[in-house]
């Protein structure tokens, strides 16, 4: 039943019952911080908010592959673009294209870094694919003409702290999900059977 | 305390009976498809002028209370509105300086910038209002059964769309999960005298994490249970599934297919042909 971290169950790129259900359920979190505005920390800029709406996908391509990272990111471009509050992304290229990639370079780092420290790995997963987000949006941005370059330079900031949030959340949350698979959140059986005393 | 069962419109079915409602699904998402496309091709006021009564003919003849879709936009509109300001501020594209109304530094208000900002409020409208009228005139069920049906062709090339469908589902459906969860958790909270509606951005992004983390490991949890519920079921993709109720489009679906693309052909070309 406990899984680990995700991928022992078949290959990567393998697309079953449980990679259909983590992305579905992902990308809910993902619509629900966004149709709520849970997942925004108003901060007003050319950008928007702040947001959190990124971290399902990391978490995603760390604890389940790249796949399920694909597809909450997906969920979370398409959401974007059909509830465009910030004009830049009634664009779908913009939207969507970007947030694909989240759960990939997410899943990459995240197993690259998992034999060192889990937590370590969750961190730096967290960073850069919150960094994947930003750079690919503010990127297509000033590439399609929404944003002058200098008006970039005031996202800086916020691009930094949403990286931090979405790392802290990142090892906070992997932590929690691998120790409720575990098990270990029940007391924990050590003796033997026949050492017992019933 | 936090209230977000009342704002929150994403996702819900409200059901008038109404002829919107009863249109084909199929015919429902191309429609909305146009309209979205209409969104990039319609580059100036006269042609979102002409696109804007076929939004009021949706609103009317769907019967969903506007003061409904408006309350559930409050917030939505809100930062719109906020983002708009900034857009006119830094308007990204060359503006003559006899168009500079004011400036200050690299802050200007110029009427180009400000044609862009309302062009781009409009394009981001007339999106926001078709997808949200799809979803509210459109249940889950209906929306499943169209997106296989219209994407079915896509299966012979491998591409794996009833999974794809069934994961767009899950989301949807799960969104209201999240929210009661999300209440109860801060209802408990806020019985332990945590506030969740004070401070600065900073104390809100702390407070944040003690909502986020429960909700992510809950939602793992919640995973799992419906990846073992749908395994012990047998859950092998739709793959050879029959449908009980097969859909058929009637001349009235195609016709209100056939208005919406003349209203769309129009509000692009028309106002090219009246300034030519």
């Amino acid at each position: 039943m406990a899984s680990g971290t995700g991928n022992e169950r078949g290959s990567v790129t393998s697309f079953g019952t449980r990679q259909i259900v983590v992305a579905g359920v992902l990308g809910g979190i993902a619509v629900f911080l966004g149709a709520t505005r849970l997942g925004f920390i108003p901060v007003p800029n050319l950008a928007g908010n702040a947001t959190v709406m990124h971290v399902p996908a990391i978490l995603g391509g760390a604890l389940e592959g790249p796949i399920v990272g694909l597809l909450a990111g997906g969920i979370f471009g398409v959401f974007s673009f059909l509830q465009p509050e910030v004009p830049l992304f009634a664009n779908p290229i913009i939207a969507i294209g970007p947030r694909l990639l989240i759960g990939v370079v997410a899943w990459a780092i995240f197993v690259g870094l998992r034999g060192i420290s889990v937590d370590l790995a969750a961190a730096v997963s967290g960073v850069f694919g919150s960094l994947t987000n930003t750079v690919g949006v503010l990127g297509l941005a000033v590439v399609f003409g929404y944003l002058p370059p200098a008006a970039v330079v005031p996202i800086i900031p916020q691009a930094i702290a949403e990286a931090v949030l979405a790392a802290v959340v990142t090892v906070v949350v992997v932590r929690g999900v691998l120790l409720y698979r575990s098990g270990r959140t029940t007391a924990p059986e050590i003796e033997p059977d026949e050492e017992k005393r019933y | 305390m936090l209230e977000l069962q009342r704002n929150v419109i994403f996702g819900q079915f409200v059901d008038t009976g109404s002829p919107v409602h009863r249109l084909d699904v199929r015919i429902k998402l191309v429609a909305t498809a146009l309209l979205v496309v209409a969104s990039f091709l319609v580059d100036g006021f006269l042609g979102f002028a002409l696109l804007f009564p076929l939004l009021v003919v949706l609103q009317l003849v769907s019967r969903v209370p506007f003061g409904y879709v408006a309350r559930g936009s409050s917030f939505f509109l809100f930062f719109l509105g906020i983002i708009l300001v900034f857009q006119v501020f830094f308007y990204p594209g060359e503006a003559p300086q006899s168009s500079v109304l004011w400036q200050w530094g690299f802050l200007s208000i110029s009427t180009e910038g400000l044609r862009f900002a309302a062009i781009l409020g409009l394009r981001v409208l007339l999106l926001y209002h078709t997808t949200t009228m799809l979803m509210l005139t459109t249940s889950l069920v209906d929306l499943t059964n169209g997106l296989e049906l219209l994407f079915g062709p896509l299966q012979k090339l491998r591409v794996p769309v009833n999974e794809l469908v069934l994961v767009g589902v899950i989301s949807v459906k799960f969104v209201p999960i999240f929210i009661s969860e999300v209440e109860r958790l801060s209802r408990a909270y806020t019985a332990r005298g945590v506030p969740f509606d004070e401070g600065g951005p900073i104390t809100r992004a702390r407070r944040l994490g003690r909502l986020l983390v429960p909700v992510f490991v809950g939602g793992f949890r919640r995973a799992d249970l419906l990846t073992t519920a749908m395994d012990v079921r047998c859950y092998r993709g739709g793959r050879g599934r029959t449908k009980l109720r097969r859909m058929e489009a009637g001349l009235t679906d195609w016709l209100v297919l056939l208005m919406v693309v003349v209203w769309v052909l129009a509000a692009w070309k028309l106002p090219g042909l009246l300034i030519a």
